[in-house]
């Protein structure tokens, strides 16, 4: 039975290569707001089966989970359609959840460590669906020069995906901070791991982020998200913001 | 007074905010806003490092419950100023030199954000405050040099300067987890206390906390300040707006002593990390300065110029002299950030007057004719040697009369002769009328510099680090055993002196001429011609790990 909640629990909180369900299932879903229900519920299970089976976590699994977390982040630096980036970095920022509960963080906040990361990504989802509606893909191979033709959207981007790999005041930003700090002392090489995880996040948010905005504006032009649009991405991306200045306080 | 630190810190902010909102209402005059807070801005830093100067001592203000606190201090308040000065140049130069460019608020708001980042990581309290905003540097920097978003070209360089901004990111945030498992606590200065009450604090692997957050801050350090290995963005990344380019020599990149300054009292229980933070200063200072005198673009040439100077201030940091890094990034970025905004009025001059004026002095560096008659070599060879060590005993005398019982003075008194030196060298050549007035000028001039470089690195001295004890024990962390560092001091002085003797022989004979560049100096140019081959390096290193991740998503089918 425990085996059994093991595998569970690493199919919800994704570990190499239980992984691979949750990514073939977002990227077959082709719905924006599915997907974002999707990010959202798909760890909670995970923690569930964590809070109600009191299992101990052994040292092996938390290399295991640092070597998704790897992984994927790894494999994200050089793709470019950016719904499979968005599956890919989930499955690799879910997999933390298993180092820092082993490392001490409180099961109760655990939540709070998934929120940070599943809701910037759901937000880049809601995002991703604008750019398909206008181009038919959110491909970088076959959109680039965003930045000239939708500014607007170009700026809801860029903040949504700093947001994403983890940049200052947004909740990810924190939840990193958070889990590397329980996990310096009683394993360092993990620690270590955490922060190559966090800045091949960088590489690979950046990269994508510069194929999709720089260059001349396309050929075809396509409108930009309206201004009320743009106000309400903004407040919530401000929301995000607030958002980690409240977990600053509850992890730190 | 103080209290001032917090408006110096919030108006930036609040102006790059003001400025991106009024854009679309107001087009381009809402760069006004901007400008109108970089001149607050000014005006308040001034007045804090007033308070600062008339001894206001150590405030320190609370924002949120564990993090979030602005400091006020002599290197906060100093180093305010001179960002405030620095931008407020650079705000004013930029209203005519944007004028053309699309997003010209855009860009206004970006520089009054970097602004406000800059002053709040100078004046961070704690260790929270000081990774977001080391942090959120380089995320500004990246769509500050990538302000045309056209350019393919300046965004492949603001990425390279963003990787190697996140990985100087990351020791510094190790180095401060390390900290906070040891004392409880993100607060600067009851770390720096505690720390003071257990220097001997053992952290991972039982090794020494000082000894290891000591590492971490110097290689965050190194990557904030281009130090050799982590250098390959600073000259690459001028194809920014060259206002960008200005602000990031005069004000970001010399982050690294300000940090290093900031851990004083980390580094003043360590044994050994300031011994390899002035090796890889000097290496720096000695790549950076061999790879500017190739280049023939001068904003690339400037690139380099400023990674020797970094590795000149880094260099000074490994010495113990702390305060004179200061001096030293101040004076560089005033001293660069002019360059690079009278780069394109120089560009441009050289454009429209074809031909320079053919004065001794171009004929010496750029036709490298030198002078025909040779002065008496003997008296020359005794004047390189005796003179710049007359005028720096003499300046040091002025300041503190036991200078010289501290090794990281000897070793700035050494570099300072070895300048001095090869000044007096060089106008050995140098084709003119009266040599007795020129090296006269020179002389004095070295003279001048020397005495106002001591008199206001004394002057630095005394404000950062007003106790006397703990200046010596800078000094002390930087020393190395003496035997030793007398072995070192000769036998470079021997070398270098030996190569001048020798160099004048060879002029007074004659026997500079004629001689075919052997294969070994041919090789040597080749390879600085290809700058060590480290960029090409990193470039097939990133193209092979892109390769095997693409190679991974193929075997797992993109899931």
């Amino acid at each position: 039975m425990q085996e059994l909640s093991w595998i569970v629990a690493a199919l919800f909180l994704p570990l190499f290569p239980l992984g691979m369900v949750f990514n073939a299932l977002f990227q077959r879903v082709r719905i924006a707001w599915v997907r974002v229900i999707i990010l959202l519920v798909w760890p909670l299970p995970g923690i569930w089966i964590l809070q109600n089976a009191s299992l101990v976590i052994p040292d092996w699994i938390v290399y295991w989970a640092l070597f998704s977390a790897v992984l994927y982040g790894f494999r994200a630096v050089v793709v470019k359609e950016i719904g499979v980036w968005i599956g890919f970095l989930a499955t690799s920022t879910w997999a933390l959840n298993w180092i820092a509960l082993a490392s001490g963080v409180v099961l109760d906040e655990l939540v709070l460590h998934v929120l940070a990361f599943s809701l910037p990504l759901s937000l880049l989802t809601i995002l991703v669906a604008d750019l398909e509606r206008r181009y038919g893909s959110a491909y970088t191979g076959v959109v680039s020069g965003l930045a000239q033709a939708q500014p607007r959207l170009s700026g809801m981007f860029v903040v949504a995906m700093l947001a994403v790999i983890g940049s200052p005041l947004f909740p990810a930003f924190f939840s990193m901070l958070d889990i590397i700090t329980h996990t310096i002392m009683a394993l360092p090489v993990i620690a270590f791991g955490l922060v190559m995880v966090w800045l091949l996040w960088s590489w690979s948010g950046i990269r994508l982020l510069q194929e999709l905005l720089v260059g001349p504006a396309p050929q075809v032009q396509h409108d930009d998200i309206s201004r009320s649009i743009a106000i309400t991405y903004g407040m919530s991306l401000v929301m995000l913001i607030i958002g980690g200045l409240y977990l600053s306080r509850v992890l730190l | 007074m103080h209290q001032l630190i917090l408006l110096v810190i919030a108006l930036p902010f609040v102006s790059a905010v003001l400025t991106q909102l009024l854009a679309s209402r107001l087009g381009r005059r809402s760069a006004s806003v901007s400008i109108a807070g970089a001149w607050l801005t000014f005006l308040f830093a001034a007045l804090t490092l007033w308070s600062a100067l008339s001894g206001s001592g150590v405030h320190e203000y609370r924002l949120f419950s564990s993090w979030g606190v602005v400091r006020f201090d002599s290197l906060s308040a100093l180093m305010s100023a001179v960002i405030a000065t620095i931008s407020l140049i650079v705000h004013l130069y930029s209203v005519r030199y944007m004028v053309e460019e699309p997003g010209y608020a855009r860009f206004f708001a970006l520089l009054s954000g970097m602004t406000g980042t800059l002053l709040l990581m100078v004046a961070a309290g704690d260790l929270i405050t000081l990774l977001i905003a080391w942090h959120l540097v380089g995320i500004l920097l990246y769509f500050l040099l990538g302000f045309d978003t056209r350019s393919r070209s300046a965004y492949r360089y603001a990425f390279w300067t963003w990787i190697t901004y996140r990985l100087g990111d990351l020791p510094l945030l190790i180095a401060a987890v390390l900290l906070y498992q040891a004392f409880d606590s993100w607060s600067l200065s009851v770390i720096f206390e505690r720390l003071a009450a257990a220097p001997d604090t053992r952290t991972i692997y039982g090794l020494s906390l000082a000894e290891v957050v000591g590492s971490l801050v110097a290689v965050a350090a190194f990557a904030r300040s281009a130090q050799f290995l982590m250098h390959t963005w600073l000259p690459y990344s001028m194809s920014g707006p060259t206002p960008v380019s200005a602000l990031m020599h005069a004000g970001i990149v010399n982050a690294g002593g300000f940090l290093i300054n900031r851990f004083a009292p980390v580094f003043v229980e360590t044994t050994s990390v300031l011994h390899w933070v002035f090796v890889v200063g000097l290496a720096t200072a000695v790549f950076g300065s061999v790879l500017m005198l190739i280049q023939n673009d001068i904003k690339k040439a400037l690139g380099y110029s400023t990674m020797g100077q970094m590795g000149f201030m880094i260099m000074e940091c490994g010495i113990g002299a702390f305060s004179l890094a200061i001096y030293h990034l101040i004076a560089h970025g005033l001293f660069k950030g002019t360059l690079f905004l009278g780069a394109g009025g120089v560009i441009s001059d050289a454009r429209k007057h074809e031909g320079v004026p053919k004065d001794p002095l171009y004929n010496f560096v750029v036709e490298k004719n030198p002078a025909k008659g040779r002065k008496p070599w003997l008296l020359m060879a005794a004047m390189t040697l005796l003179v710049p060590i007359a005028i720096l005993v003499f300046a040091h005398w002025l300041v503190v009369q036991d200078f010289y019982q501290k090794q990281g003075a000897i070793v700035l008194l050494f570099f300072g002769w070895v300048t001095g030196a090869q000044l007096i060298f060089s106008t050995y050549r140098m084709r003119t009328d009266k040599p007795g007035r020129l090296i006269t000028q020179v002389i004095i001039s070295f003279a001048v510099v020397v005495v106002g470089y001591t008199l206001v690195s004394h002057a630095f001295d005394l404000f950062l680090y007003p106790d006397e004890a703990f200046r010596a024990r800078i000094y002390a962390a930087a020393s190395i055993d003496v035997i030793w560092f007398d072995v070192l001091v000769v036998l470079v002085t021997a070398v270098i002196v030996a190569g001048w003797l020798r160099t004048y022989y060879n002029e007074r004979n004659g026997r500079r001429k004629g001689k075919v560049l052997n294969p070994v100096w041919l090789g040597f140019y080749a390879l600085i011609s290809r700058e060590f081959y480290v960029t090409d390096l990193y470039v097939l290193l990133t193209r092979k790990l892109e390769f095997l991740a693409t190679r991974l998503n193929i075997w797992l089918r993109w899931v």
